[in-house]
């Protein structure tokens, strides 16, 4: 794998990624929510 | 309201993977950088994430600081969803400056450079870090109006932002849209720029979705509780009365 595809691989990994990461983080606050309410 | 939620996110995350599918092995290489312009289809819509929901972001808090002290429900409301469309603001803004980097080691050789652009962007990101830094660590309602306050000029950056490319020299390009003559993507690529434009935005409306309830449910307990503090309050020194 050369330079360009490494970077446009790591590029696309990064945007899944970090979007996963803070979509962990929502669904913990919404269940914490959602556990408060009950 | 949860099929609602359950069709959008099937439907955002098909959106998705048509955009991954036409970006990666549909659209053609470009003619000059070759495959790692396919960078563009994840960065593009990032910036364009990022300017609508602190747009967002600006409109809720100022609505907050018109009403804060009129109308409690709109003002929690409100609130709640700037604090989302911060969050999901940030996320995007976090993944340009990362996805623009790598594209920078490519194609320029060098992952960053202090140029009117770039540093404008991180300015803006670590403003709005701050404004969540500043919401997760005070309390109480001048905290949130301080917040309000804080996203107006916060929001100053973004035009400062947008517009750095033509009034500095930069490394960064001039915009692809809405850019100088001669600039925006070949016809043949647009397939690509539209289903990840909509996938994202679609991916963004629904995690801030699920943060506005979440950050509604908690302020909407935490006023109960204040309520019911002075509840007991009244009680007490009726009692003693």
């Amino acid at each position: 794998m050369d330079m360009g595809h490494l970077h446009l691989v790591l590029a696309y990994a990064a945007t899944i990624g970090i979007h996963l990461v803070y979509f962990t983080y929502v669904a913990v606050k919404w269940r914490g929510a959602k556990r408060a309410e009950k | 309201m949860k099929w609602l939620r359950a069709a959008w996110l099937l439907a955002t995350l098909a959106v998705l993977a048509e955009g991954f599918r036409v970006a990666l092995f549909v659209v053609p290489p470009d003619a000059q950088q070759g495959d790692v312009f396919r960078i563009f289809f994840y960065h593009f819509p990032s910036w364009i994430g990022m300017g609508s929901f602190f747009l967002i972001n600006l409109l809720c808090s100022l609505v907050y600081l018109g009403v804060r002290n009129r109308n409690h429900e709109l003002a929690i409301k409100t609130d709640s969803l700037a604090v989302a469309s911060a969050e999901i603001g940030v996320v995007y803004c976090l993944v340009g400056l990362v996805t623009g980097s790598l594209w920078g080691r490519a194609v320029w050789g060098i992952w960053w450079t202090w140029d009117a652009r770039l540093t404008s962007t991180l300015v803006l990101w670590l403003i709005y870090v701050a404004y969540l830094l500043l919401r997760r660590f005070a309390a109480g309602p001048q905290m949130r109006t301080l917040a309000a306050v804080m996203a107006i000029f916060g929001y100053l950056d973004v035009p400062l932002v947008y517009m750095s490319t033509r009034w500095w020299r930069t490394q960064h390009p001039a915009p692809v849209f809405g850019g100088n003559q001669g600039s925006g993507v070949a016809h043949v690529m647009m397939p690509a720029v539209w289903w990840n434009l909509a996938g994202w935005l679609m991916w963004g409306i629904f995690v801030a979705s699920l943060r506005y309830v979440s950050e509604y449910r908690a302020q909407k307990a935490e006023q109960d509780e204040a309520l019911r503090s002075l509840d007991v309050e009244h009680e007490l020194s009726g009692a003693r009365g």
